[in-house]
């Protein structure tokens, strides 16, 4: 699993390095080649860039800054997500719902402010990793709002990558128009119910 | 004779009828695509249970189908004789064999028996498998396109609750809770017709696609890749499944084969990408993707390539589903605060308003190419209902006290 993580850096690194993808390539000589080799390679492809525990590389800031898509992360085995309440009066007065406009996943200005706070909250807590939750309200059609819950997710993430929040700790969900927060078909709900969620693991 | 007129019949469904001859039965019909086939149905042998049942599920059946009318269904002494006495244009006897039924369809203005079969009676008291396929038979003849009969639906309901996935006939019978899940399940969709099935379950946190083979009841994680794992379209005719993942960081159209292994991804690029449907024969996929500002329906090749805009009625388009007989594409816009249902033929690249403010989210087809069962978001709680795209005519699948949604149709052959 751990294996998995490190080579997929690698992978990373190499790749905005410009050099030829030396992870992938490793994995495949290990299987296939004798232990000399597979003792060897692992200690090349140093990053070229390293960076603090739980902080986004400088591509992957400026790879969110342009608005590029970031790789999705796989949730590491076992990790719990609760809703910040749960954890302390503290988060959850940092890990507020932003919203978003009808059939929108930009991250409009009063959302950037409580985005600053999160991320900020995170590079200084470096263990936290986030479950993004993505929803929509129930004007749309049920598939395609799955879809644009989960881009609502994806620009959060990325919005907080070009904090500096590294994107492992960053994980999305769509939920699109199944929970809303309130079910009544008025304006003031469906604006509440176009939303993202937090949830936090420490 | 009669027999082009059937043949017209399913020909009617091709929108676009010019240019073929020019008989008086024709023009009738094509001047007019709400009109069935006047039927009776007569079934000479002694009337019990079981061929009462027969008799009733086998009206229902073609009642449903579209093309006929039932004017009467009686049980008579003997047929042949008392089948004199109706002026009708399609007779459908039934008599009794040592084994079973023999059915037989006639055109009776010209004499003519238009199809005639054999069926035994099944060991089981129920005899709704055998009309069913008798049904389908005879619409198979008529129109060349399978009957829906023997087709199973699978939906979403709330009505324990929690989200879970059931299973109902086409006919609004059977109804079958498939899962007991303590996490959200949602968007099923079948993978073998009445035998297998995708879902999307978020057990673990997130959006996986799931597969389960509904005789062993057995569950195993068929893509779950970081993010968003859903929208499935499978075209088994070539193995090859469409799906919508984010795992590079965007929602893009991807194409998996059955045993969740990528072959290709086929969409690129910033927009938001959803819903692809595969072509029947597997060489096209129509999606939805906001590329342009708005959602609306988009086709391409399986590659990715050719990529053209199909939806124009509405500043939001979405839910393609391509017919199971290729010639259309059927896809819901939103008006005003309502849904409309739109249907596409490929061959003309015309649009036809089937209902424009139905109030339907999610469509599936019918294995007949003329039924689309859908989720009506008018009704509070939602309800399945089935619309015939020709006449219009709708049938409530499902209602209830809870939300009934997110309907599949088994529609391969």
């Amino acid at each position: 699993m751990r294996y998995r993580v490190v080579c997929g850096l690698f992978l990373i690194a190499g790749l905005l390095a410009g050099c030829k993808s030396p992870a992938k390539k490793t994995a495949i000589e290990e299987e296939n080649k004798t232990p000399a080799v597979t003792l060897v390679t692992p200690k090349e492809p140093a990053p070229a860039v390293k960076t603090e525990e739980g902080r986004a590389t400088p591509q992957q800031i400026a790879r969110a800054i342009k608005d590029q898509p970031i790789p999705g992360q796989k949730i590491p085995e076992g990790k719990v997500f609760k809703s910040p309440a749960e954890i302390s009066p503290e988060a959850a007065a940092i890990f507020k719902n932003i919203n978003f406009d009808f059939d929108s996943y930009e991250i409009r200005p009063d959302a950037r402010e409580i985005l600053k706070v999160i991320g900020k909250y995170l590079l200084d807590h470096p263990k936290i990793s986030v479950m993004i939750g993505g929803h929509c309200d129930e004007r749309g059609t049920r598939e395609y709002n799955l879809v644009l819950g989960e881009q609502r997710a994806l620009s959060t993430r990325r919005f907080l990558v070009s904090l500096g929040v590294s994107p492992e700790r960053l994980h999305t969900v769509s939920y699109g128009k199944d929970m809303p927060l309130d079910k009544a078909s008025t304006e003031e709900a469906w604006a509440v119910n176009r939303r993202v969620e937090f949830k936090i693991s420490e | 004779m009669k027999k082009t007129v059937f043949s017209l019949l399913a020909l009617l469904f091709v929108f676009s009828s010019a240019g073929y001859g020019a008989s008086t039965i024709f023009l009738r019909i094509t001047k007019n695509l709400q009109e069935k086939a006047e039927l009776v149905i007569l079934f000479g042998m002694k009337e019990d249970n079981y061929w009462k049942d027969l008799m009733k599920i086998l009206e229902r059946d073609l009642g449903y189908s579209g093309y006929f009318s039932i004017t009467e269904s009686l049980f008579v002494d003997n047929p042949a004789e008392s089948k004199k006495k109706y002026s009708t244009e399609i007779m459908l006897t039934g008599e009794k064999t040592a084994d079973g039924i023999n059915i037989r369809v006639e055109d009776l203005l010209e004499e003519k028996t238009l199809f005639e079969k054999s069926y035994k009676r099944q060991a089981d008291a129920d005899p709704s498998y055998l009309a069913h396929t008798i049904n389908n038979d005879i619409v198979f003849y008529f129109t060349g396109k399978p009957g829906m009969a023997l087709s199973k639906i699978l939906f979403v309901s709330d009505a324990t609750g929690k989200y879970q996935l059931y299973c109902i006939d086409y006919d609004g019978e059977n109804m079958a809770r498939l899962t007991d899940a303590e996490y959200l399940v949602h968007y099923p969709k079948w993978l073998v017709p009445n035998r297998e099935m995708l879902y999307v379950s978020y057990e673990g946190g997130w959006a996986k696609l799931m597969h389960m083979n509904l005789t062993s009841g057995r569950t195993k994680m068929l893509i779950g890749e970081p993010g968003l794992n859903a929208c499935a379209s499978p075209c088994p005719a070539t193995g090859e499944l469409a799906v919508i993942l984010s795992k590079t960081g965007r929602p893009n159209v991807y194409v998996y084969d059955f045993e969740g292994k990528q072959k290709r991804q086929v969409t690129a690029g910033n927009s938001t990408d959803a819903s692809p449907s595969f072509s029947p024969d597997g060489s096209m996929i129509a999606f939805v993707s906001d590329r342009r500002g708005s959602p609306q329906i988009y086709t391409m090749t399986k590659d990715g390539y050719r990529v053209s805009r199909i939806s124009f009625v509405s500043g939001y388009s979405t839910s393609p589903a391509w017919s199971p007989d290729g010639n259309y594409i059927a896809y819901v816009f939103m008006n005003g605060s309502s849904f409309g249902l739109a249907v596409y033929e490929n061959a003309t690249q015309e649009t036809r308003i089937v209902n424009a403010s139905l109030g339907s989210e999610d469509i599936s087809w019918a294995p007949d190419s003329r039924h689309i069962v859908y989720a009506d978001m008018k009704s509070r709680p939602s309800s399945l209902m089935i619309i015939d795209i020709v006449n219009g005519e709708k049938r409530r699948l499902q209602s209830g006290k809870a939300n009934f949604f997110s309907p599949s149709w088994s529609n391969f052959y």
